[in-house]
C-alpha cells in the first residue's frame, strides 16, 4: 500500500510538472513581433490647380487657361439706418368722464388714435418688417367683464389687419385687470400713412370697449377709472420701405481682407492681363452721388500700400434712382474696367495685397425730395459697390513663397516603421517648386525635409503642351521623427515656387497636373497577436 | 472513487493539452507474460501526446510565432537561407482516456472484449514556398521590379471529438472502434498559384491567387460543440509473433469523415488584385479628413457561398515491426503516413531493452513526416502489472533545442481494476 501511495504520488507530481509546462508553454502574452523590409505604395492621386483652388474663384477659358476670379463688396452703405425705427412704446387710454353701471352688451364710443413715429429724418409711409416683436398690454380699472377690441388698421400680414381682442375681468383703481401678449414682426406690413392715407410716421389705432354680452351682471364705472392699451415695438428690422427717405451726406472707409480666403504667398509674381471691374449698382429708388476717393492695396506682411490709379473711378459719379413697377426693380448700374493698360493694375496685383481699403464720399438723394414721397428700399438689394478681379494664370514666379500650417491630430501613431517615405511627382506645370517641412514643437522648429525639389516641366514651343519633369522626395521617418510628429501638433509647409528663365511668365492651362505617388520604403515591424 | 479523483483532472489534462502526435501500442503490455495484466476486470488508460515539425522552420521561430516574441532579422535570415522551394509544418495532438472491458464476454467469445474511447484532437499543417516565407518575414524589398511565385500553398486545420465504441481482442490487444465524431473547427486553404509582383519603384503591388479557402461555422466553438457530425473508424491489428518474441502492428486511426454544417463558408480567390496606394484625389478634392482603402478582401474573395460540406479527417497510418534479439533485446522498424498534401511519409527505427516484465526502454530515430529527422527516448513501467506508465518523446531534442525542427512529447497512465 505504501509503495502505491508513492508512487501516485509520482505520478500525480509528474503531471502537474505537465500542465504546468503545458499551460505555461501555450499561453500568448505578448506579440509575435518581427521587423521586414518593405516597399509598399500608400497613396496615389493627380493634382490639378482645381483641386486646391476652391471652384468659385477658378474658371477656364475656350484656350483651357486658367482664370483666376474673384468677387467681393467693396462697401457697406449702411442704408438700413436709413429707414430704422427705433424701439417705441405707445399708449392708448380711455378715461371715463362718468360715473354709473353699464349693463351687458353696452359699448362705449370707439377711441381712435392717430400716433406719429419720432423720424426726424425720413417721412416712411410703408415699412415691412423682418424681424422684430409687437408686445402689447391691457390695462382695465373697471369693475366689470368687458370685451376689448384693439385694432391697428395699418399693420396687416397677407393683407389681413391685426386685431388684438381682450376679455377682462373685473379690476380696481388700486389693483387693475392686466394682460399681456406680443407679435412676432417678421412679414407684417405697416402703413404709416394714418387715416388720411396721405400721411406719413403716423400709426392708427382704434379701441373699442363692450361690456361682456355673458356677464353675470353690470360693470360699474367710478369717475376717471381708465383703460388702456400699451403697445411697444422691440427691436423692429426693416426690409423694406417707402417713402422720403430724406437728403444724406457721409463718407465711407471701408477695407476687404482678401488673405482671409486667399492664403497669399510672399515673393515675385508677374501676371499679365488682370482685369478689374468695379460695379456700382443702385437698387434703391434714391438718387446717390459717390465719389471714389481712394483704392489702396495693404500687405500686413510688410506694412508697404499701394494706391489703385485709375482716374475715371474716382471722378464723382451720380447714379439715378431705381425704377420700379410692382415688385420688379430696375436697378441702375455704372462699370468702371481696369486693365494694364487704363491702370496699374497688374502692378497693383503682383504687389500681392493683403487688405483693400476704399475711401468714398457719399450724397443720397442730393436733389431731395423730387419724388415727391416715393422712395423705396429693399434692403436685400440696394446700393452695392463690387469689386470683381479676373487674373489669367500666365504668370511668372520667382521664390514665391506659400506657407501653410497644418494641425496634426491628436491621434498618437505607433513607430513601427522605419525608413523613407519617397514621393514621386510628374509635373506637367511649368512651374517648379523647393518644399520644406518643418515639425513647430512650442515654438521650435524641427526640419524633416529642407528644400526638396520639385522640377518643373519644360515649355515648349506649343501652346499648353509642356514636356513632364519626374522628381523623387525622400522624407525620412524614423522613429525619432515620428516621435517628435506624436509630441507636436503643427506641419510647417512652405512651398517656393519658381517660373523657367528666372521667372517668365507661363500659362497654366486645365490639362495640367501633378501626377503623384506616396511609397514607404523601410523597416515595418509587424506585430502579431496583440 | 478515489481513482476517478485521480483520473479526472488527469483526463481534463490530457484534454486541454496542445501538444500531439500519434498514438503507439503500448508494446510493454502486449509483450508482458504477467497473467494479473489480463486476467483483471478493466483496463483504463489515460493517454496525451502533441507534435510539432517543420522541414524548414525550427522550434524556436514556431514558438514564436505562436506564443509570441520577437523574432529576430539573423534567425529570419538562417532559416530562409536553408529553406527548401517547398516546405511544410505541421502539428497533431490528442488528449484520450480509454477503457478495455477484460471481464464481460462478446459475441460468446471469452477473448472479445468492450472498448470504449473518448477524445479530443487536434490537427493542422501547412505547406508553403520559401519566397512566401520570405516574402512575409522579410519583406518585398529585395524582388522590387519582379514577380514572385509566392504559391503553392496549403492549409489546414482541424479539431474533433470522438466517442467510441468497439471491441477488443483481449490476447492482442487489436482491437476495432467505431466513433461519433464532433467536429469542432475546420478550416482550409489551398492556394495553387500567386503571382505576386513589387514594382522597381514599390509604387504598384500585384497579387494574383488562385485558390479556395474553406472554413466551418463560426458563429460555434468549443468542446464539443462544433459545426460537424461524423463517424470514424480506428483499427490497430496486432500479431504477435512466435515465442512471443515481438509483434507486427498495423493501426489505422480517424479513417472518416465530418459533415459541416450549412453556415461554412467557401471562398473562391481567383481576382487578380492591384494596389497602388489610397485614391488620395477625393481627399484633395473633397478635403475630407480621413483615406479610404479599397478593401483587398472584397475585391480578393470574387465569390463567397455558405455550404455545408463534407471532409475526410486527417487519418494516419501506421505499420510497426518489432522483433527480439538477444536476451531482452528488441528492435523495430515502422512506417507513419499522413495522407495529405504536406506531410513526408515517417519511417522510423529503435532498440528496446525489457529490463523486466514490467520495464521496458526504448530509444528511436524516425525521418519524414512535418519535420527532417529526429531521435527519442520512451519507458514502459507497468508497476505490479496494475499500472501502466509510458512516457517518452520520438524527438527529443526539439524539447530543449530551439533550433530543433520538431519536438514530440507522449505520456499514457493505465490502471487495471
Amino acid at each position: 500500500m505504501k509503495r502505491i501511495s508513492m508512487m501516485r504520488s509520482a505520478i500525480g507530481f509528474a503531471f502537474a510538472i505537465l500542465c504546468a509546462m503545458t499551460f505555461t508553454r501555450c499561453s500568448r502574452n505578448e506579440p509575435t513581433v518581427w521587423d521586414s523590409d518593405v516597399m509598399v505604395p500608400l497613396a496615389t492621386g493627380r493634382l490639378t490647380l482645381s483641386n486646391v483652388v476652391d471652384d468659385s474663384m477658378l474658371y477656364a477659358d475656350a484656350s483651357g487657361l486658367w482664370h483666376v476670379k474673384f468677387e467681393r463688396e467693396l462697401a457697406d452703405f449702411n442704408l438700413d439706418t436709413i429707414v430704422a425705427i427705433d424701439d417705441t412704446t405707445i399708449a392708448v387710454g380711455f378715461e371715463l368722464p362718468i360715473s354709473g353701471s353699464f349693463n351687458p352688451g353696452q359699448f362705449a364710443p370707439d377711441i381712435v388714435e392717430e400716433i406719429r413715429l419720432n423720424l426726424p429724418s425720413t417721412q416712411l409711409r410703408h415699412v415691412r418688417f423682418s424681424r422684430g416683436t409687437l408686445e402689447y398690454r391691457l390695462i382695465s380699472a373697471i369693475q366689470g367683464d368687458l370685451i376689448c377690441e384693439f385694432a391697428l388698421p395699418g399693420l396687416s400680414r397677407n393683407g389681413a389687419a391685426e386685431l388684438i381682442r381682450i376679455e377682462t375681468n373685473p379690476g380696481t383703481v388700486a389693483s387693475p385687470f392686466s394682460q399681456s401678449g406680443s407679435i412676432d414682426l417678421a412679414g407684417y406690413e405697416l402703413a404709416l400713412t394714418g387715416p388720411s392715407n396721405n400721411d406719413y410716421n403716423v400709426v392708427e389705432t382704434i379701441l373699442g370697449i363692450q361690456v361682456d354680452p355673458a356677464a353675470s351682471g353690470p360693470a360699474i364705472v367710478l369717475l376717471n377709472d381708465v383703460v388702456q392699451m400699451e403697445l411697444k415695438f422691440v427691436e423692429p428690422g426693416v426690409e423694406y420701405a417707402d417713402g422720403y427717405f430724406g437728403q444724406h451726406n457721409y463718407t465711407l472707409n471701408e477695407s476687404v481682407e482678401l488673405d482671409a480666403s486667399v492664403n497669399l504667398p510672399q515673393g515675385t509674381l508677374d501676371l499679365n492681363g488682370a482685369v478689374m471691374n468695379v460695379n456700382i449698382r443702385n437698387a434703391v429708388g434714391m438718387d446717390a452721388q459717390l465719389h471714389f476717393t481712394g483704392l489702396r492695396g495693404f500687405d500686413s506682411a510688410t506694412g508697404n500700400a499701394i494706391e489703385l490709379d485709375h482716374a475715371p473711378l474716382f471722378a464723382p459719379l451720380n447714379i439715378a434712382r431705381a425704377a420700379r413697377n410692382g415688385s420688379i426693380v430696375t436697378a441702375e448700374e455704372h462699370q468702371y474696367t481696369l486693365n494694364a493698360d487704363n491702370s496699374n493694375l497688374d502692378e497693383f496685383m503682383e504687389f500681392l495685397p493683403s487688405d483693400l481699403t476704399m475711401t468714398a464720399d457719399v450724397v443720397l438723394n442730393p436733389l431731395g425730395d423730387v419724388s415727391a414721397g416715393n422712395d423705396f428700399i429693399f434692403l436685400d438689394d440696394a446700393l452695392s459697390a463690387r469689386v470683381a478681379l479676373d487674373i489669367p494664370l500666365r504668370i511668372g514666379m520667382q521664390n514665391l513663397t506659400f506657407r501653410d500650417t497644418l494641425e496634426l491630430t491628436n491621434d498618437a501613431v505607433e513607430a513601427l516603421f522605419n525608413g523613407d517615405l519617397s514621393l514621386w511627382l510628374k509635373n506637367e506645370f511649368p512651374i517648379g517648386a523647393r518644399c520644406t517641412l518643418r515639425l513647430l514643437q512650442g515654438g521650435d522648429l524641427t526640419t524633416v525635409v529642407e528644400g526638396a525639389q520639385i522640377d518643373a516641366a519644360a515649355p515648349t514651343t506649343s501652346v499648353g503642351i509642356t514636356q513632364v519633369a519626374e522628381s523623387w522626395i525622400k522624407i525620412a521617418l524614423t522613429p525619432e521623427i515620428i516621435g517628435q510628429v506624436n509630441d507636436t501638433h503643427q506641419l510647417v509647409i512652405d512651398v517656393a515656387l519658381d517660373t523657367p528663365g528666372g521667372g517668365n511668365a507661363v500659362g497654366i492651362y486645365e490639362h495640367y497636373g501633378i501626377d503623384f505617388k506616396l511609397v514607404a520604403d523601410g523597416t515595418y515591424t509587424f506585430e502579431l497577436g496583440q | 472513487m478515489r481513482q476517478l479523483r485521480f483520473f479526472l483532472p488527469l483526463m481534463s489534462c490530457c484534454l486541454l493539452a496542445t501538444f500531439s502526435a500519434t498514438a503507439q501500442l503500448p508494446s510493454v503490455m502486449l509483450l508482458s507474460q504477467d497473467t494479473t495484466v489480463r486476467s483483471c476486470n478493466a483496463w483504463v488508460m489515460a493517454s496525451a501526446a502533441g507534435q510539432v515539425g517543420s522541414n524548414g522552420l525550427d522550434m524556436d521561430f514556431m514558438r514564436k510565432l505562436t506564443l509570441g516574441g520577437r523574432i529576430s532579422n539573423d534567425h529570419i535570415d538562417r532559416l530562409s537561407g536553408d529553406m527548401s522551394s517547398e516546405n511544410r509544418a505541421g502539428y497533431a495532438g490528442f488528449g484520450e482516456l480509454t477503457l478495455m472491458n477484460f471481464r464481460d464476454t462478446l459475441f460468446v467469445n471469452p477473448a472479445i472484449g468492450l472498448k470504449a474511447t473518448v477524445g479530443s484532437y487536434y490537427h493542422g499543417y501547412a505547406g508553403f514556398s520559401s519566397n512566401l516565407f520570405s516574402t512575409v518575414f522579410q519583406g518585398n524589398k529585395t524582388s522590387a521590379g519582379s514577380t514572385v511565385e509566392l504559391g503553392p500553398a496549403f492549409m489546414m486545420q482541424q479539431a474533433w471529438q470522438k466517442f467510441g465504441l468497439g471491441i477488443f481482442d483481449k490476447r492482442t490487444l487489436s482491437s476495432v472502434t467505431l466513433s461519433l465524431v464532433e467536429g469542432q473547427s475546420y478550416r482550409s486553404l489551398v492556394m495553387n498559384s500567386a503571382d505576386f509582383y513589387t514594382s522597381t519603384f514599390g509604387d504598384t503591388l500585384r497579387i494574383a491567387p488562385d485558390g479556395e479557402y474553406i472554413r466551418s461555422d463560426t458563429s460555434r466553438s468549443g468542446w464539443a460543440n462544433g459545426s460537424g457530425m461524423g463517424v470514424a473508424l480506428d483499427l490497430d491489428y496486432n500479431l504477435p509473433l512466435s515465442d512471443n518474441s515481438g509483434f507486427i502492428n498495423l493501426s489505422i486511426r480517424d479513417l472518416g469523415v465530418v459533415f459541416w454544417n450549412d453556415a461554412s463558408e467557401q471562398y473562391t480567390v481567383e481576382r487578380e488584385f492591384s494596389w497602388t496606394g489610397f485614391d488620395a484625389n477625393p481627399w484633395l478634392i473633397n478635403h475630407d479628413d480621413s483615406l479610404v482603402a479599397p478593401s483587398p478582401q472584397d475585391s480578393l474573395l470574387s465569390s463567397r457561398r455558405q455550404t455545408t460540406f463534407m471532409a475526410p479527417l486527417p487519418m494516419t497510418f501506421q505499420l510497426r515491426y518489432l522483433k527480439q534479439f538477444g536476451k531482452g533485446h528488441f528492435y523495430e522498424v515502422g512506417w507513419n503516413l499522413w495522407p495529405n498534401r504536406v506531410a513526408k511519409p515517417q519511417v522510423f527505427a529503435g532498440i528496446s531493452h525489457r529490463f523486466s516484465d514490467h520495464l521496458m526502454l526504448t530509444a528511436r530515430a524516425f525521418a519524414g513526416g512535418y519535420s527532417r529527422w529526429g531521435m527519442g527516448a520512451e519507458v514502459q513501467w507497468m508497476p505490479r502489472g496494475k499500472w501502466l506508465v509510458r512516457a517518452g518523446s520520438n524527438h527529443l531534442v526539439g524539447l530543449v533545442a530551439g533550433k530543433a525542427h520538431g519536438a514530440e512529447a507522449f505520456v499514457s497512465i493505465g490502471k487495471s481494476f
